[in-house]
């Protein structure tokens, strides 16, 4: 059985919270959900919004009543469909995560902190690599830009607390630690990530069917690439 | 038909109802600040609703015109003038080839849409042609308006060029004899308070700072933009604190973080957001809090959902009155 | 068409401000016309600039149905006062009709004498809303 709770966030949409831990069981719901919700577009359905334990679904009650036109509000219409979607959760099936794989070039200067990280753990920076990549780590959700992972997962054995005077601007591509995250930048931004490497593939294209490489619930692996390799991939737009 | 840009302004940009549907890919809707104004002004030319319109800023830009040209003004009265002479808003307007269109000072509300009948022929991305500017996406290039730019019109529908035909038949040339006016000019009063919804962790947050969000004013700081209103006023303080991982933000997430002063968070928001919620500013107040400026003070009440819910479908329930008058009056 | 229809055209007739109702049907036409208003009585408004005798009092009547409104925003000034004059092109109120708002010229020179309805009153075509003192 599925625990879970449905609360408004404005007028407009519906909060549904599996829980308040990270963790990749409770994950799997918000998943099952959002996957749920998109094959089966309600009218007034906007689209679904992902954080760690929850999907927010989005809606206009404009066309929700116009369409059903009951005594009930269109929360109350649209929770009732959320109930009878979560409440048969167990039974849905989900599809296999993908495993993307994403090359990475570790250290120099496209890692300006690498050498840092390691000093701070008393390791070696080929250490700090060969943790880092030998990991598998979830993406949890896509946030604070366009087609940033937060993905869960990082050994602690690396876990590197943020700069103390963040970067004014940070190259599109970063891979970086903070604290007990570990993320991949897709665009330039401020920000105070200990900066080991870049990736070698876009994070975000502007098109509309698949704009973000990853998606909630992917598995990334990180595959250490040198520097020619990278300047190879990149071809003209290094 | 082409609108070059003479001076762009303090912040023009192109928005329209917004890229909806990509905000679990981080993308954010972005959109006009006003979309009740955007919508209106598009209705009254001939337009779809949700057609890209030039979200003015403050101070607005210098545009001419290259042939004659169908627009319409909504949302702040910026002082809009044509050759010296102040042009209505809030209703369909010739302008003849060569005009160029000014702004002055900021008289009511702090922004303006130039509806252009046929809208502005840029591309969609992702399905929408507004502006996301700090992902250099959408709109005009994916930037604000700069001096020399050169907007290109679309086409205009049949209902756009029945009311241009019937302007211009009228020897009048330049307008309408009819206007439209925003729901939140006609009802409750545009002196009234912001209504609210209680936010998520709103019963996180001590009594005394439930009272004072309606009991007091709270000002808008100079740190009001597209992304955010930063508000200042009376600390909104938590009974404890609060372990927050990230969650949704909705247009009008009111959040509070340690410093205890709220911030509204409005089109160019990110998808989530981390800190405590206070409340949810009822959206068809938005286009009001959208038209408010730095040093303003805002009020609050809060409603329930339902009474919000209500409040929205009126809202929808008018303009599309209004789109049901221009339709059976030019088609 | 038979003689309940007669009654209801009638009915349909005295409940409206309407002076004039022709109906025609396949065999049938008939014309009804009220008599006693001081509608027929008066010679109709005709909007444009008309010379006339000075001193005379008119009327400014609405051009269409809707609701009155004396200003052009619920907060704003009214277009005009007693005692103001206007001229032809004059904006003397807006009319209402669903949920577009309409503006109503003077039609005539002169002085507004009286302002005959109210802010929010429902009014029918024709309907007297000034009285102007021609000039």
């Amino acid at each position: 059985m599925v625990t879970y709770t449905i609360t408004p966030l404005g007028e407009a949409a519906l909060f549904v919270s599996f829980g308040h831990v990270i963790s990749p069981h409770i994950h799997r719901y918000v998943r099952i959900l959002s996957e749920y919700l998109d094959r089966h577009r309600f009218v007034g359905f906007k689209e679904c919004i992902l954080s760690y334990t929850a999907v927010t679904v989005i809606y206009d009650p404009f066309f929700v009543k116009r369409n059903i036109g009951l005594d009930k509000t269109a929360a109350e219409i649209v929770e009732d469909m959320l109930r009878q979607a979560v409440e048969n959760m167990d039974k849905k099936p989900l599809a296999p995560a993908d495993i993307v794989e994403i090359p990475v070039c570790y250290g120099g200067e496209y890692g300006p902190d690498l050498e840092y990280v390691a000093s701070y753990h008393d390791m070696t920076t080929t250490e700090v690599v060969k943790i880092h990549s030998n990991t598998e780590y979830l993406v949890y959700m896509i946030g604070f830009c366009p087609g940033f992972p937060y993905m869960g997962g990082l050994d602690e054995r690396i876990a590197t607390p943020r700069r103390k005077s963040p970067r004014l601007s940070i190259p599109a591509r970063s891979v970086g630690i903070a604290g007990e995250q570990t993320g991949v930048y897709p665009l330039a931004t401020p920000g105070g990530w200990q900066i080991i490497g870049r990736a070698a593939v876009e994070l975000f294209t502007p098109v509309r069917d698949t704009p973000s490489l990853l998606k909630a619930g992917d598995k990334i692996h990180f595959i250490p690439i040198d520097i020619d390799t990278y300047k190879e991939i990149r071809g003209d737009s290094v | 038909m082409s609108i070059t840009v003479l001076r762009p302004g303090m912040l023009t940009t192109l928005q329209d109802r917004g890229r909806q549907g990509y905000q679990k890919y981080g993308v954010l809707v972005s959109g006009a600040m006003d979309e009740e104004a955007l919508r209106l002004g598009n209705i009254i030319i001939g337009n779809e609703q949700g057609e890209a319109a030039l979200e003015i800023t403050m101070m607005g830009p210098v545009l001419k015109f290259t042939e004659d040209a169908l627009i319409s003004l909504t949302g702040a009265d910026l002082e809009p003038r044509v050759d010296g002479n102040a042009v209505p808003m809030w209703r369909p307007i010739v302008l003849k080839s060569g005009s160029v269109l000014r702004f002055g000072r900021p008289v009511r509300g702090s922004r303006t849409y130039v509806c252009l009948s046929g809208g502005y022929d840029v591309p969609l991305v992702m399905g929408s042609k507004s502006t996301y500017l700090r992902a250099a996406m959408g709109g005009y290039q994916g930037r604000a308006l700069a001096a020399d730019d050169v907007l290109e019109a679309g086409r205009m529908s049949d209902c756009g060029r029945a009311i241009m035909e019937s302007l211009k038949r009228r020897g009048n040339f330049i307008t309408s004899p009819w206007y439209v006016q925003p729901a939140y000019e006609l009802e409750q009063g545009a002196d009234g308070p912001i209504r609210l919804t209680p936010g998520l962790q709103y019963r996180y947050f001590t009594e005394e700072s439930c009272q004072k969000l309606v009991h007091e004013g709270f000002a808008i700081t100079v740190h009001a933009d597209r992304m955010g209103y930063r508000m200042k006023g009376s600390k909104l303080e938590l009974t404890a604190p609060l372990e927050m991982i990230s969650e949704a933000a909705v247009k009008g997430t009111v959040q509070v973080p340690a410093d205890g002063n709220a911030i509204i968070l409005m089109a160019d928001r990110q998808s989530t957001a981390g800190y405590p919620k206070i409340g949810q500013v009822v959206l068809a107040d938005m286009g009001r809090l959208a038209q408010s400026k730095p040093g303003e003070v805002i009020h609050f009440s809060m409603i329930t959902p339902a009474q919000a819910e209500v409040l929205y479908i009126e809202r929808e329930e008018y303009i599309d009155q209004i789109a049901l008058s221009i339709q059976c009056r030019y088609e | 068409m038979d003689i309940k229809d007669v009654e209801a055209l009638i009915k349909l007739l005295e409940g409206s401000s309407l002076t004039e109702l022709k109906v025609r049907d396949k065999d049938f036409s008939v014309t009804l016309v009220r008599s006693n208003t001081s509608a027929l009585a008066r010679p109709t408004a005709v909007p444009g600039a008309v010379k006339v005798a000075g001193g005379e009092e008119k009327e400014i009547t609405a051009p269409m149905v809707g609701t009155f409104y004396s200003a052009p925003t619920p907060k704003g000034e009214p277009f005009v006062a007693v005692g103001d004059t206007v001229d032809v092109d004059s904006i003397v109120c807006v009319l209402e009709a669903m949920k577009v708002f309409t503006e109503v010229p003077a039609d005539l020179h002169g002085t507004i004498t009286e302002i005959l309805v109210t802010d929010g009153e429902f009014v029918e075509f024709g309907q007297p809303l000034f009285r102007i003192k021609v000039s």
